[in-house]
This record gives structure tokens, C-alpha cells and sequence, in this order.
């Protein structure tokens, strides 16, 4: 697959979890434009690994490369809010780095390709990653 | 470059308050960084529209059901403009000046201005339409009252201006804005009405209310097309740019 190509991904969407989790847009507020491309009635969790946090206006992007069961590896690009909404919330454009292992929740786009809004996401260090704030692994202290 | 814009206009600001007096006579004092009140993205209730710009809302309203939005032109970064400027989720820092108040918007580090020297609109050829239009604003009582005309419909490449994704933008559109102050000076409350014989078969009242946020301070925000990441095309599809490789 070319480098940072979306493709369909639909039949690897029904392979990945997919939860009809109701959100109730609760991402949109930081939206830039409308986010109708996004169904935020449903969640779909990524495992995969960064491949590139782009800190970037008016979005950062989160590229995500993702192994499904049969092998097939599609990059995932997750559309975020603004550095500076993610900055005052004490993200930093290193907070994610390639090669991080990663778990992510999105609400995925309605036309099925690889690509959604970001929810939440974990690291392999515990540490939580939302829009409100970064959540320190269990048991330690920053 | 806006940036500096920015801060030429904020030094200007600065020199004229101290030379001059006006301000102090005034019965409310917004100055200060607000941020827009939790739940109050878009403007509400709907707006009443007449039969043209009902198909127009249609139209939009049931492509975004399914997802498609290719008639947003803020995706391509095309500004706003006002109205639909206040309702964006990002803080706006208020300046007092001589002639009136400056307003520092977050969101794509836009300006309006509220001229509060007595100066009427200009009117016909002279007044040239702008993405956030010509202001001017009047206390009645505690209310600060801002007019705002010569609204700009489209951008210079075609691409249509919204007052909320469905209500287009036209030359004809007149907002006028009033805010309070809440209890203590820590809220802010706007009504803002809008008329436009073309598209609103009456006037669209909407509210909004913005918290004082002294700790905040307003940050350089850009969006430009080159460095925007997604496009959505006039099909309804979705297209990301090629990412680079990671370092």
C-alpha cells in the first residue's frame, strides 16, 4: 500500500471491534468544521502503532498503522482538535512519537475508509490521552 | 504576518486608552478573555426561512445526515466570518480603545472591530463587504448594542460563507448584537439578531453566554490550505493528503 494512502476499509472495520457506544457528539465543540463525516454513534478501537503525530493547525493528525488478523496492515489517520486546545490540555507535539505502541478509540468515517475522529487513546504506559487532559499511568506520579 | 497584525494592533490599542478618557464613562466593562459557555456551539433555535433558503437547508442539512459536507467552506479554510465566528469554541480576548472595542478572536486569530465613536456604517459602494463586516456599537443602558453590515457571502474563490451550516450568508444579512454582563462580571450574555429578507422569513434570535477566563491567554492559530490535511470534494468524498514519513 502506498505510503499514508487511505484505502476501504470497510471489511477490516467489521474485522476490528466495533461498538455502537452512543458519545453524543461530545468531541465536536472543538471541531473546526462541521464533523458530519464522522459517526459518533460508533467507536471503533485501533491496536496498532504511531506512525506520525502531526502537530499541526487547524487539526493534528494521528496516523496509526494497524495489523488486522489476516495480516493486512492499513494506515488508520485520526483527525484531532487543535494544537493549542491539545496544548492548554497539556499535550506537547511529542506526546505521542512513532513507534509508540497505542490503542485509540474513534468515531470512524461513515464512507468507511481508514480514517476517523479521535476519542481517547492509551499508551503502553498506561498513561490516558483524552482532549481534557493526559491521565498518568496507574501508580505513577508526575 | 497576522501575528504582527495582531500585535501592531494590540500596541495601538495600548497608546490611544491612555490618551483618552471616553472609556471610562462606560456603564459596563467587557474587557477581558471569554470563552464560549459549554453546549452553545451552534446558534439555536432553527432559524424561520423562506421557501428558497428552506431548500437550501435542506439540501445541506441532509447531506451532513449522511455524512457528506463538501459545501463547508471553513474545511478549506475559508474564514467563517461573522455571525458564525461567535460560535466557535475558542476564547476571544475583548480590548478597550479610544474608538471603541477590539475584538481578538482565537480561532484563525481573526479581528472585529466595534467602533463606538458615534460613526454611522458606511452605506452603498462604500461599504465593502469583509468576511466579518463593518460594526458599530451603542449602550442602551448596560447593553453594549453592536450592528454589523456589509457581511461578505462568498469567498474570492467562489466558495459560499455560512451563518450556520444550511443559512448562506448574502449581501442583504444585518446582525445585531447585544451584550450584558452576568452576576459579578464573570458572564457574558449575547442575544444576537439576525434579519435578511432573502433567506430569513423572520428575524433569527439566538443567545450565547461566554465565561471570563483571566488565566487564559489567546494563541496563534492559523489555518492554511496548503498545510490542511483533508479535503472534501464536491462528490462528498474525503481525501487526505499524502503524510510524510516519519523522522
Amino acid at each position: 500500500m502506498k505510503n499514508g494512502q487511505v484505502r476501504n476499509g470497510t471489511t477490516l472495520v467489521a474485522a476490528l471491534l466495533v461498538m455502537a457506544l452512543a458519545f453524543l457528539g461530545g468531541s465536536t465543540a472543538s471541531a473546526h468544521h462541521s464533523a458530519a463525516m464522522f459517526d459518533q454513534t460508533k467507536s471503533v478501537k485501533l491496536e496498532g502503532t504511531v506512525k506520525q503525530f502531526q502537530w499541526t493547525n487547524p487539526h493534528t493528525w494521528l496516523t496509526v498503522t494497524v495489523q488486522d488478523e489476516g495480516g493486512l496492515v492499513v494506515d488508520w489517520s485520526v483527525e484531532m482538535t487543535s494544537p493549542n486546545l491539545l496544548a492548554r490540555a497539556g499535550w506537547r507535539p511529542n506526546t505521542v512519537k512513532p513507534g509508540d505502541k497505542i490503542t485509540v478509540n474513534i468515531s470512524p468515517l461513515r464512507d468507511g475508509s481508514s480514517g476517523g475522529q479521535f476519542v481517547s487513546a492509551t499508551l503502553a504506559d498506561g498513561r490516558v490521552l483524552k482532549y481534557e487532559g493526559i491521565t498518568p499511568a496507574p501508580g505513577t506520579s508526575y | 504576518m497576522r501575528t504582527g497584525l495582531i500585535a501592531l494592533t494590540v500596541a495601538a490599542c495600548v497608546a490611544s486608552f491612555a490618551a483618552n478618557a471616553d472609556p471610562k464613562k462606560d456603564p459596563v466593562d467587557f474587557t477581558g478573555v471569554w470563552w464560549p459557555a459549554r453546549g452553545t456551539a451552534d446558534f439555536k433555535p432553527d432559524p424561520v426561512l423562506t421557501p428558497e433558503a428552506q431548500k437550501t437547508w435542506d439540501q445541506v442539512r441532509s447531506s451532513m445526515a449522511k455524512g457528506v459536507v463538501p459545501e463547508d467552506s471553513t474545511a478549506a479554510c475559508v474564514p467563517p466570518g461573522t455571525p458564525r465566528l461567535m460560535t466557535r469554541v475558542y476564547p476571544i480576548q475583548w480590548i478597550r480603545y479610544d474608538k471603541g472595542y477590539v475584538l481578538i478572536h482565537e480561532y484563525e486569530n481573526m479581528l472585529r472591530w466595534f467602533y463606538m465613536d458615534g460613526r454611522k456604517a458606511p452605506t452603498g459602494d462604500d461599504l465593502l463587504p469583509t468576511f466579518n463586516g463593518y460594526s458599530v456599537a451603542h449602550w442602551e443602558d448596560d447593553a453594549l448594542v453592536v450592528e454589523t453590515t456589509g457581511l461578505k457571502p462568498q469567498s474570492d474563490s467562489g466558495l459560499q460563507v455560512w451563518i450556520q451550516m444550511g443559512v448562506k450568508v448574502t449581501p442583504q444579512l444585518k446582525l445585531v448584537e447585544r451584550y450584558r454582563l452576568g452576576p459579578e462580571g464573570k458572564t457574558m450574555e449575547v442575544q444576537l439578531t439576525m434579519t435578511d429578507p432573502d433567506i430569513l422569513a423572520k428575524p433569527w434570535v439566538a443567545k450565547k453566554v461566554f465565561e471570563l477566563r483571566p488565566n487564559v491567554e489567546i494563541m496563534e492559530f492559523t489555518c492554511l490550505p496548503d498545510e490542511n490535511v483533508v479535503t472534501y470534494k464536491a462528490d462528498g468524498s474525503t481525501t487526505f493528503k499524502d503524510l510524510q514519513q516519519p523522522k
